[in-house]
């Protein structure tokens, strides 16, 4: 950075600048590390350098002081410098080196010197190449010469160690003592000169000084002003002040100056001083030049010579600081302190700055007006130890440029604009440095002479010794800003905001530091001088962009740093301003790095035009040239997907079983696949933080199945590419990463350099390539995350799958820190499998199948195994129906036991007999075939039964056996089951009388007669009849026969369309043989609870009792079927005919489980021949069955009923109630049995049934019965 | 004479910015700032957030307050004027070629500031006043602004309202 600009050191005007020139082969680094080598000698002791015979020059004269060198290797100054000789002669460049590597002719070499820099006083030459000891013989026999070459011929090895360090100092020395010779020479001209002002030499060319009004208005109160605001001391001077002293001074002249003449002599004789001072500062003769500014500044503030007097002043601040530096205690001349008055050091121990910021009595304030310097009075001088000198350089260089502003009244003599710039510059370096450092240190000193400002830190408010406070400084260099800064030459500028930079750095005010470097590069931008640049600007450009916070922070990858919001609009155009000079400067790197910045950050604010611009302008080039080598657009690939197109398995399952942990790896599976289920039913819960990023990010949990693909499948990888940009973007070439290259073939030939996909501004395209998979992963997965794509025929590179940004979480949340979600896809390539094939199941056609209900079928289903080099190693069948399909879930949830005892049993059936396999083979080889045999049963056990699927799984072993590779084939089946043998209507009947003997031929009587006569303790009222009404509902007549339990009926027909009632007769159950009350209803799923079942105790009972009596039904009612003509045979599944139990098909079957009997007996001589008018007793008798747990006594009712029996039908004899004192019914109270007696009086002729109802008494509902009972007789 | 305001946030993020420009000049034309500034504008703004960050932390130097009182022209540093109501007018404190820079701090850290420009390089003249009314009322403002609950601070302000308010209180305390 130093090279950068030349930094205005205060006190620059005391360096001897050096120009090195190369001479011979030099590399460029060879050079420059020469050179630094050199800069190590920059500052020589008077007292190592022999003496020379010049009186004012002569290093004896001072053996303290110092010479200072200021190396360069470029001539290059501003124009107007020239003019400026004669006033700053430190600007020149006195002595020149040429560095020689080579053997060349010295002689020649220093003609060639001299005729370069004519200008410049003390050429010397030094050989690099120490072997030549000899050169200085060859010079030496030289006479044509009358200079004394050989004197400035030089042998030195600049290798940087130790050994030669003594060298290289003697070297440098003997070159200062050449200088110094040359100086004597040079200045000796200068004698006799009239010396003139810039202005007057270089007229228009010289820049004069521009102060805004305000400025020139106020004069001293300028500084006034700043000091007001920064501290609270008055330690400069007034206008009154300086008037007094003006005043005092103008009577000495009054005295002293006695014509016009002796004035104009005195200004010259001020100026030959002030030039002499300058010469003797840079030869080292500090206190010399001392003397020498002193006079100066008496004679030329006598004359009013302003802008001299401000250059002497600011050659007397330099001489103080250095014999500082020196240790040497000097005197500070009476004219310093009566112009830039200055508060002395108190003996006392105070604090300095407390002393310094209260007191404000000035030094003049103590002395006598009449004080003056010729006065009789010896001249009051301060020792330097008695002034804080800090204050005092500050208070001359206020002085010193109050002269300059003073003098830009005149019209020739006024203030050079860069004179004044570098005053003010200086000035503020010179404050920057010492803002901590009252007693300016060594140290300190350092700093100012080297350019040393990189320590300095911002300053410690908390420190008691703050000399110049920041704000001090800023207001103080701010004045650079009432001067019209871009009217000056270029170096000028260079220099000014490259020392502006500097303090600002050092102040710790970055942004301003930025903004000066910026408005240096608008400046650079805009010149078409090419010498201005270097290559040190590389560094500068990269410091801008990361002090415009645009290299530090990084929103490509991390979130962070991507949601804050910042100064876009700014920082663009700081990057395009960067960019400008990068171009300029032809720095391909930086211009690279910067166009990529500006595409990558701020394309959102660039309009279309100014896109397409920045892309032929800046990023092709760059990009042809390879300095940009990967596309800008990190996120360029968005989604990746492989589309396997495997038609002719697509809809076989596959799937990776481990052999060993089969089992395991199955059970885990079902264990993580409910908790997927609980994850999504994503049950509310208030306690939990749900942010929106947490709702979003549930989603990309996600696992991706992989997918699966064969060796030997084709594919479509499926891409997306994203273009943000308003331009068209060329991708050139898509390739596999090199991992994946060996698994997966991409066929990426249609898209090339000559053929590139173009992406259409701000918008996404998709494509797809046909891809192959040419080797199997076996048990891991490929995961392919990136892509090698090249964007404008750039070197591939790797794209990661980018689908979509990731959300900043909270802020302590830095683990997802990184921008955008990686995704990847996963795909599986097994080695390939065989293939089953299936040809076709016999008989059916396109697998559908007509079945008579109840009946069965046998099929054979051919397949092969189609792979003709793999075998299947396991073959495994099971089939699904559409009705488990269709079942929620929770379909057991709201029924009641018996229903879904019920319904769980037909399911079970379907399960389990619907299809039975007969033959399956357990294995195939390649390309062999074979037959599954099954069998399917139609019961029609749902009705909704359309279809089932037979699912054979089959698969392969892997080549280390520790895998099998299972797919899954289903073949469907279609099923048509056609009604046959239907029973649309049940009933039941209880039989009440005995059958004559010629209806003995029934089957059914004859059946229930054999069975009265085997089981003499039965009754016929025991047995009731169950009623069918059977329907051949089938095209043919069907030969049916029933049976329940030992019955069987005789074999009969019904023809099609045709319905007979068929009577089937069953004994009823007893409750003795058969206590169902406290038999529970079997559970087919024993794992299923119910948890309540709304119901009393006694409703149970019931449930029980029926549920029970239905299946002893269902379990022995039997009916077979076979077609006429022999084709079919089935069964019909009661099952669904039957209903459940109502009550009264309860009381007639099972009524036994009454807690009272009834028994009724006719008592009358003939029960056969009862005729009208002859009545009878009915008697009837109640008694308590042992079943009842109840003996205490209760009240009953009985109704009695009397039904007139005509034919089959029971008409209820409604107009000949029965009363019995006076009502319908009799209530009694019964303790153990009652007996009753009625006695009835037939009056027509009929038959008769009597039936008995008992009822609680406390209800009228006569549907309540306990017991019931009936009779039959017939009256003739 | 124009003005370009801005409300930075404490990461030198602009929340806000707006431009004022003055009446209509002699030939009708809109005096802002000449086109070369506006683009310099918000790196002007920017450096001075240096100096106004630097003011922030200063301790109150409360012997300076007469000096800063004493209107536009006197001198750039401004420390914060002892009174408590109007600290947070931190008053002029930088300037740039005629340019001059005040600026006022919330009690948030949040800086406003404004470029007081001309279309003529002449040193610009400020009303103390007026301009510490306006940032007081612009301060009112976006106090109302962050009490909206979707409001983040830092945010850039994108509400219309909120601009043609500003806009209105520039026009009546800075239009002149």
């Amino acid at each position: 950075m130093n090279n950068f600009g030349t930094y205005s050191g205060f006190v620059d005007p005391a360096k001897v600048h050096v120009l090195v020139v190369p001479i011979g082969n030099w590399e460029r680094e060879d050079f420059k590390s020469s050179i630094d080598i050199m800069k190590k000698y920059n500052e020589l002791r008077l007292l190592d350098i022999s003496p020379i015979d010049s009186l004012l020059f002569t290093p004896q004269g001072f053996p303290n002081g110092r010479i200072f060198l200021n190396y360069k290797t470029s001539t290059f100054t501003n124009e107007a410098d020239l003019f400026l000789y004669d006033f700053e002669p430190f600007r020149k460049i006195f002595i020149v080196i040429g560095l020689v590597n080579d053997d060349s002719d010295p002689l020649d070499n220093y003609k060639k010197l001299k005729e370069l820099y004519p200008d410049i006083i003390s050429h010397n030459l030094m050989y690099t190449n120490t072997d030549r000891t000899d050169l200085k013989e060859t010079l030496v026999g030289d006479k044509k010469n009358d200079e004394d070459i050989g004197s400035k011929l030089f042998l030195c090895n600049l290798a940087n160690n130790v050994e030669h360090n003594n060298n290289i100092q003697t070297v440098i020395c003997d070159i200062a003592k050449n200088f110094l010779k040359s100086l004597d020479h040079y200045y000796s001209s200068y004698k006799h000169v009239t010396l003139r002002s810039p202005g007057a030499i270089g007229g228009s060319k010289i820049l004069k000084t521009t102060l805004s009004p305000s400025l020139l208005n106020s004069g001293t109160s300028k500084s006034s002003q700043t000091s007001k605001a920064s501290s609270h001391s008055k330690r400069l001077s007034t206008f009154e002040m300086t008037s007094n002293i003006k005043r005092s001074a103008s009577l000495q002249l009054a005295r002293s100056l006695a014509t016009s003449d002796n004035k104009a002599q005195q200004k010259s004789q001020g100026r030959q001083l002030k030039i002499l001072g300058n010469f003797q500062l840079l030869s080292g003769r500090y206190s010399d030049a001392l003397n020498s500014f002193t006079e100066a500044i008496i004679l030329l503030h006598v004359v009013r010579d302003y802008l001299w007097l401000g250059s002497a002043l600011d050659g007397i601040a330099i001489c103080f600081l250095l014999l500082k530096y020196l240790d040497i205690s000097f005197k500070i001349p009476s004219v310093i302190t009566e112009l830039c008055p200055i508060e002395k050091l108190e003996p006392t121990n105070e604090s300095v700055t407390n002393l310094l910021r209260k007191s404000t009595s000035s030094q003049s304030n103590v002395l006598s007006p009449r004080n003056s310097i010729n006065s009789s009075v010896p001249p009051l001088e301060i020792l330097n130890s008695e002034i804080i000198l800090p204050y005092l350089i500050k208070s001359i260089s206020d002085k010193a440029l109050y002269y300059y502003d003073s003098s830009l009244a005149h019209n020739s003599e006024y203030v050079p604009q860069n004179v004044y710039c570098e005053l003010l510059l200086k000035t503020t370096t010179f404050m920057v440095v010492c803002k901590n450092d009252i007693e300016i240190s060594k140290f300190s000193m350092k700093k100012i002479i080297n350019y040393n400002y990189s320590e300095i830190g911002i300053i410690d408010r908390t420190s008691e010794k703050i000399v110049f406070a920041n704000e001090e400084i800023y207001y103080f260099i701010s004045n650079i800003f009432e001067l019209q800064v871009k009217d000056m030459e270029m170096y000028s500028q260079k220099d000014i905001y490259f020392t502006l930079a500097e303090i600002y750095g050092a102040l710790g005010y970055y942004k301003k530091k930025t903004f000066v470097l910026r408005l240096l590069l608008v400046a650079l931008a805009a010149t078409s001088d090419k010498g201005i640049w270097q290559p040190s600007y590389h560094a500068l450009l990269l410091k801008m962009v990361d002090l415009y916070n645009i290299s530090s922070i990084n929103p490509e990858s991390s979130i962070v740093d991507a949601s804050k919001t910042t100064w876009v609009t700014f920082q663009k155009k700081a990057l395009i301003l960067l960019i400008k000079v990068a171009d300029k400067v032809h720095d391909k790197e930086c211009l690279a790095t910067f166009s990529l910045l500006l595409f990558t950050r701020f394309s959102h604010l660039m309009t279309q035009n100014e896109q397409k611009m920045h892309l032929l302008t800046y990023i092709q080039p760059l990009v042809t040239n390879s300095y940009i080598s990967n596309y800008w657009d990190p996120f360029l690939l968005r989604d990746l997907t492989l589309e396997i197109d495997n038609n002719a398995s697509a809809e076989v399952e596959q799937r990776l079983l481990s052999l060993k942990d089969n089992v395991m790896s199955s059970e885990l599976a079902e264990l993580s696949l409910s908790n997927g289920d609980l994850e999504e039913k994503k049950v509310f819960n208030p306690f939990k933080i749900r942010t929106l990023s947490n709702l979003t990010s549930t989603s990309e949990v996600k696992v991706q199945k992989p997918k699966i693909a064969q060796v030997g499948d084709n594919a479509f990888l499926k891409v997306k590419l994203q273009n943000p940009f308003k331009f068209e973007v060329y991708v050139t070439s898509f390739e596999m990463k090199e991992e994946t290259k060996k698994y997966i073939k991409l066929d990426n030939d249609s898209v090339d350099a000559n053929h590139p996909l173009i992406i259409q501004p701000e918008s996404f395209i998709e494509i797809s390539f046909p891809v192959s998979f040419i080797s199997q992963t076996s048990s891991h997965n490929l995961v392919i995350d990136s892509l090698l794509i090249s964007v404008f025929d750039m070197k591939p590179t790797p794209f990661n799958v980018i689908k979509k940004d990731s959300q900043l979480h909270c802020k302590e949340d830095n683990s997802n820190s990184i921008r955008g979600c990686k995704s990847s896809f996963e795909v599986q390539i097994l080695p390939e499998l065989p293939e089953l094939e299936i040809k076709k199941t016999s008989k059916m056609i396109n697998n559908q199948w007509m079945i008579l209900e109840g009946s069965s079928d046998f099929f054979k289903l051919e397949i092969g195994n189609r792979s003709l080099r793999s075998n299947i190693d396991y073959i495994s069948l099971s089939y699904r129906t559409n009705i488990e399909a269709s079942i929620k879930s929770n379909y057991w949830k709201n029924m009641k036991k018996d229903d879904l005892f019920d319904y769980e049993t037909r399911l079970e059936w379907l399960k389990n007999d619907l299809i039975k396999f007969y033959y399956y083979p357990a294995s195939l080889l390649a390309n062999e075939k074979s037959e599954i045999k099954f069998e399917v049963n139609s019961g029609l056990e749902f009705l909704e039964f359309l279809k089932f699927d037979i699912d054979i799984e089959y698969g392969m072993k892997s080549d280390d056996g520790q895998w099998l590779y299972i797919k899954t084939i289903s073949i469907p089946h279609q099923l048509t089951i056609k009604k046959s043998i239907e029973i649309p209507g049940i009933d039941m009947m209880q039989l009440t009388d005995t059958f004559s003997d010629a209806t003995y031929t029934v089957d059914w009587i004859s059946y229930i007669n054999e069975q009265l006569k085997r089981d003499r303790t039965s009754k016929i009222t025991d047995y009731i009849i169950l009623l069918l009404d059977v329907r051949n509902s089938w095209v043919d007549a069907a030969e049916v026969n029933f049976s329940f339990e030992s019955y069987s009926s005789t074999p009969f027909i019904i023809e099609s369309g045709h319905t007979s009632r068929v009577i089937i007769p069953i004994k009823k159950l007893g409750v003795k043989k058969h206590l169902f009350s406290n038999k529970p209803v079997p559970k087919v799923h024993k794992w299923r609870q119910f948890i309540q079942t709304g119901m009393t105790e006694d409703e149970k009972i019931r449930m029980r009792e029926k549920f029970w009596c239905r299946e002893y039904i269902l379990e022995n009612l039997k009916c077979d079927w076979v077609l006429q003509n022999g084709t079919y045979s089935g069964d019909v599944k009661f099952r669904p005919y039957i209903e459940k139990f109502s009550d009264s098909f309860m009381s007639l079957f099972y009524n036994e489980s009454l807690e009272y009997n009834i028994d009724m007996s006719i008592d009358t001589k003939d029960i056969n021949n009862m005729t009208a008018g002859q009545p009878f007793d009915l008697i009837v008798l109640l008694k308590r069955s042992k079943f009842s747990q109840n003996d205490s006594q209760e009240s009953f009712r009985m109704n009695y009923m009397i039904y007139d029996i005509n034919g089959n039908r029971h008409t209820l004899v409604a107009d000949n109630r029965i009363l019995s004192n006076g009502n319908m019914y009799t209530i009694f109270h019964i303790i153990n049995s009652l007996e009753c007696k009625l006695n009835f009086i037939p009056i027509e002729s009929g038959k008769y049934l009597i039936e008995v109802n008992l009822c609680p008494s406390e209800t009228s509902d006569q549907n309540i019965k306990l017991a019931s009972q009936s009779i039959s007789f017939e009256i003739k | 004479m124009s003005q370009y305001f801005a409300i930075i946030g404490k990461d030198d993020n602009p929340v806000y910015e707006a431009e004022f420009s003055g009446k209509l000049g002699p030939q009708g034309q809109i005096q802002g700032f000449p086109q070369d500034l506006k683009e310099l504008n918000p790196f002007i703004l920017h450096a001075s957030l240096d100096i106004i960050e630097d003011l922030q932390w200063q301790p109150n130097l409360s012997l300076q307050g007469g000096a800063a009182g004493s209107g536009g022209s006197g001198g750039f540093l401004r420390s914060r004027n002892n009174t408590n109501a109007s600290n947070c007018y931190l008053g002029k404190v930088d300037h740039f070629y005629g340019i001059i820079i005040t600026a006022y701090l919330t009690y948030s850290g949040m800086k406003f500031v404004m470029l007081h420009g001309n279309s003529v390089s002449t040193t610009v003249q400020i009303d103390d006043n007026n301009v510490k009314s306006f940032y007081q009322d612009v301060h009112e403002l976006y106090t109302k602004t962050i009490l909206n609950p979707f409001y983040n601070v830092g945010d850039p302000i994108s509400s219309a309202s909120f601009d043609s308010r500003v806009r209105a209180l520039a026009r009546k305390y800075l239009g002149k």
